[in-house]
């Protein structure tokens, strides 16, 4: 054991309360749960986010303005229950509806199906936006298979600006939805993260190999590799992600390089200058590139390439202000 | 013994909830081989909440405390788990009037409802190698025990063999569901962590039966 934790069971509750330590006077613990929801409410659509806790920011940091109203998190990489999801999203409900924003886990689909009946019972509008971003989760023809990794930033950036742009609920869920279906991601580590509580990493790789593909709790990529350099291993990502869905000529892409958790900023950087120098190549436009620790998995040392490609209204709501604690806005401008 | 009173099946249910508590390391290396390693940790969560509840709590109504068993490990556990094994007691109970005794065939009925309710919602069909694999076999042997008139020592310890049975074959399935899917071949080898989850709970079922099976606790509600 290396983690400075107290008590393994008390972990989510702790860092949901480092969180409010910090920022209390905006949000605030939703009672019963580990939910926080902002303090003061604008009459508009409800964005609620939530699942397993282990991967902050994700997603007890995706709240704040043009971002979501109350996120929910589960233990340690599990869904949040029912009740708890229903509590945070009856917390900032404001008569607009309920948009859930969340990653495709069979857990987290489970929970919020649940939650979503419930609220529906008792007369909530609710809709559904599931962040399936990560190509190496599954091939194209099974696309609905694909889990919810960092890519899942940039359609919670676009549900949070259409929300406060004062849309409806359905216009919401469409521009999400559309945010969603344009976002590519793919992960790769060189080592595991631990499970608080428990003795052994996730997964043990050999030494000198990778991870190609890696999914955000450990789970197993589309192949192990030699561990290659940097420059070798962006561009060996970048083909399989714009591979997966090419960009068209006039289309500006939003990319992020994130951190799995003990990535060090030097490799994050020299890992988003390739990224940069090889979309470049490629003939992509940058909008944006975000670099940081967007979306972790414990001590996970590797990383993910999220790219996003714009539409003329999306680019507008990619740029309306928004900000959380690890995002002041887009870089470049 | 051919029915259990509702004194009886709060009885067996803590001896199941004690028996998942204690096979918390179990449950979560069967877990880290193919998963995120949550599993055993989830389930104890929740069966420790069950306990609590069982034994703050009289029943009158089998259904009834099957429902509360139910629901008490979706709020508390969450995950996948928390739903599936929530649905496992609660599905089967909702929308029937109470029953005061638990016999074979209402016992089957009750798992071939919660299956149903599984299926619909968590979208994984059975060699999926999910928990399936081991419940849904378990099940066939209870229909198969109410149709033969079965005791229920017997029918619970056939349903606890079928499903360890299933639990065992899942090694040889490829994972087509959950966060083991996309280990593909490298899920071969390992059960299950679900599938050995549910053989914990029916073994458990069939060992307290077995044990209780001359002297019923009938209503003695308080003993344990």
């Amino acid at each position: 054991m290396r983690k400075f934790i107290n008590e393994p069971s008390k972990v989510a509750q702790e860092t949901l309360e480092g969180f409010l330590a910090i920022y209390g006077d905006q949000f605030a613990q939703v009672p019963g749960t580990l939910a926080v929801a902002k303090r003061v409410l604008d009459d508009k659509v409800a964005i609620v986010s939530g699942g397993g806790s282990g991967h902050e920011p994700v997603w007890l940091e995706y709240i704040g303005p043009g971002f979501a109203d109350a996120v929910c998190q589960g233990d340690i990489f599990a869904a949040p229950a029912p009740q708890s999801i229903v509590r945070a999203a009856k917390a900032v409900e404001r008569g607009r509806g309920i948009l859930f924003v969340y990653g495709n886990y069979s857990g987290d689909r489970l929970n919020f199906d649940l939650a979503a009946e419930e609220l529906q019972a008792e007369g909530h509008e609710v809709l559904t936006v599931r962040v399936a971003d990560d190509v190496a989760a599954a091939p194209p023809d099974r696309a609905n298979d694909r889990r919810g990794i960092a890519g899942g930033f940039f359609v919670s950036k676009i549900a949070g600006a259409a929300s406060e742009a004062g849309l409806d609920l359905k216009s919401v869920q469409e521009l999400a939805t559309l945010a969603a279906d344009r976002t590519r991601s793919m992960g790769v580590a060189s080592a595991g993260g631990t499970i608080p509580g428990t003795d052994e990493p996730t997964f043990v790789l050999p030494d000198g190999k990778m991870e190609i593909g890696m999914g955000m709790h450990g789970e197993a990529g589309v192949r192990r590799a030699d561990m290659a350099t940097a420059d070798e291993t962006v561009d060996h990502m970048i083909r399989l992600i714009v591979g997966d869905r090419s960009l068209s000529p006039d289309e500006k892409a939003c990319v992020l390089v994130n951190g799995l958790g003990a990535t060090t900023r030097a490799e994050l950087l020299i890992i988003a200058r390739r990224t940069a120098w090889v979309l470049d190549q490629a003939g992509i436009r940058i909008h944006d590139l975000q670099v940081g620790d967007f979306a972790t998995s414990q001590e996970m040392h590797g990383f993910s390439i999220s790219v996003f490609g714009l539409t003329p209204e999306l680019q507008k709501l990619y740029d309306a202000p928004g900000r959380t604690s690890f995002f002041s806005g887009a870089n470049r401008h | 013994m051919d029915r259990m009173t509702a004194g009886d099946v709060r009885s067996m249910l803590i001896a199941v909830a004690d028996r998942i508590i204690t096979s918390e390391r179990l449950l979560t290396k069967a877990d880290r081989d193919i998963g995120d390693g949550d599993h055993g940790l989830g389930m104890t969560r929740g069966f420790t909440a069950v306990r609590e509840l069982l034994l703050a709590t009289t029943f009158d109504d089998v259904r009834g405390m099957l429902s509360g068993v139910g629901d008490t490990l979706i709020t508390s556990m969450g995950g996948a788990s928390g739903v599936v094994f929530g649905l496992l007691f609660r599905a089967g109970a909702q929308g029937l009037p109470p029953s005061d005794v638990l016999t074979v065939p209402i016992a089957a009925d009750h798992f071939e409802r919660s299956i149903r309710e599984i299926t619909r919602r968590g979208g994984a069909t059975v060699g999926d190698k999910t928990m399936l694999d081991a419940l849904h076999p378990a099940v066939e042997s209870l229909r198969r025990s109410s149709e033969a008139g079965d005791t229920l020592a017997y029918a619970f310890r056939r349903a606890a063999i079928a499903a360890g049975e299933g639990a065992d074959r899942s090694k040889d399935l490829i994972a087509r569901f959950g966060k083991a899917m996309t280990l593909g071949e490298r899920s071969l080898g390992f059960p299950d962590a679900g599938a050995i989850s549910t053989t914990i709970i029916f073994t458990a079922m069939a060992e307290w039966t077995a044990a209780n099976n001359e002297h019923p606790t009938t209503s003695a509600q308080g003993e344990v």
